[in-house]
């Protein structure tokens, strides 16, 4: 797998049905006429679960690059490592 | 009779061949400048004007980059700004490359050694990015931006180096912004005076 490259490797499907029913007592039970006094309601839901896995290959035989594995996902949720940024300069 | 016939058909082979030759080569950043038509004013206004809006407006700030490269894809500024759009939407690979150009078409100026060793400092290339900084400080020794990035890369990465310290007082003394300030100050407690 290159470096850098994201799989997905496996999903877990979960998928639910619910049926619930309320009514009057008594009432609700009544043929035909009974659905005035009663309520029937249905749900159902699917959740999928997919695991993702990014290769990041370590170069350095002292693991200094580990340092930055997470630099950019960090960036990227706006967490703020304590050290200043240096920007990219434009020229006009 | 035969033969004068082959030969004709000979010559005219080849010719169709050259000319196709010189209608496909694509021009690269060491082409002769006459070959291609160039319009340097204008990509000075359009590349200006793209990095502009690169902050505010990134598709159109791409557009007029662009532009301004067609319009003389050797002027380096355009290329410079385009790789800074491009690594401001991580496009670390498409970044490089445009430093790549901007660093061979305006060698003396320092910015795009800077951005990119900035681009393969997030792209973990520790080394490389070291080098990078380094190359913009033989342009122009005192550039701040360049100071700042290797310190602040060379402290990152645990790097023992006898410069460090001489760079957190450059960058205490002279960075016009206090988190750079503050943080030299921080780090230069930690080395002998």
């Amino acid at each position: 797998m290159p470096d850098g490259y994201t799989v997905v490797v496996g999903g877990l499907e979960v998928e639910s049905k619910s049926k619930a029913t309320s009514e009057v007592p008594l009432l609700g039970r009544i043929p035909l006429l009974g659905a005035l006094f009663s309520d029937q309601s249905r749900s159902e839901s699917k959740t999928r679960f997919f695991v993702f896995i990014r290769t990041s290959v370590m170069r350095s035989a002292t693991f200094e690059d580990l340092r930055f594995a997470s630099t950019q996902d960090l960036a990227a949720a706006k967490v703020e490592d304590g050290w200043p940024r240096l920007e990219p300069r434009l020229i006009r | 009779m035969s033969t004068w016939v082959v030969g004709l058909w000979g010559v005219a082979a080849l010719a169709t061949s050259l000319a196709s030759c010189k209608s496909t080569a694509p021009p690269g950043p060491y082409s002769t400048p006459a070959a291609v038509s160039r319009s340097t004013v204008e990509a000075e206004a359009l590349s200006r004007e793209g990095a502009d809006l690169v902050e505010k407006d990134s598709a159109r700030a791409e557009t007029l980059l662009c532009q301004a490269l067609t319009k003389d894809l050797f002027y380096g500024p355009a290329h410079n700004n385009l790789g800074v759009l491009y690594l401001k939407q991580d496009k670390l690979y498409e970044a490089a490359n445009e430093f790549e150009w901007a660093r061979k078409l305006i060698p003396g100026h320092p910015d795009p050694r800077v951005n990119l060793a900035i681009t393969l400092e997030r792209a973990g290339k520790i080394e490389e990015a070291l080098a990078s900084y380094g190359a913009a400080l033989e342009v122009f020794p005192d550039y701040l931006p360049a100071i700042e990035g290797i310190a602040s890369l060379t402290a990152r990465a645990g790097k023992k180096d006898e410069r460090l310290a001489g760079w957190l007082d450059s960058i205490a003394m002279r960075s016009e912004e206090p988190a750079w300030r503050t943080w030299a100050c921080s780090h230069r407690a930690k080395f002998p005076p």
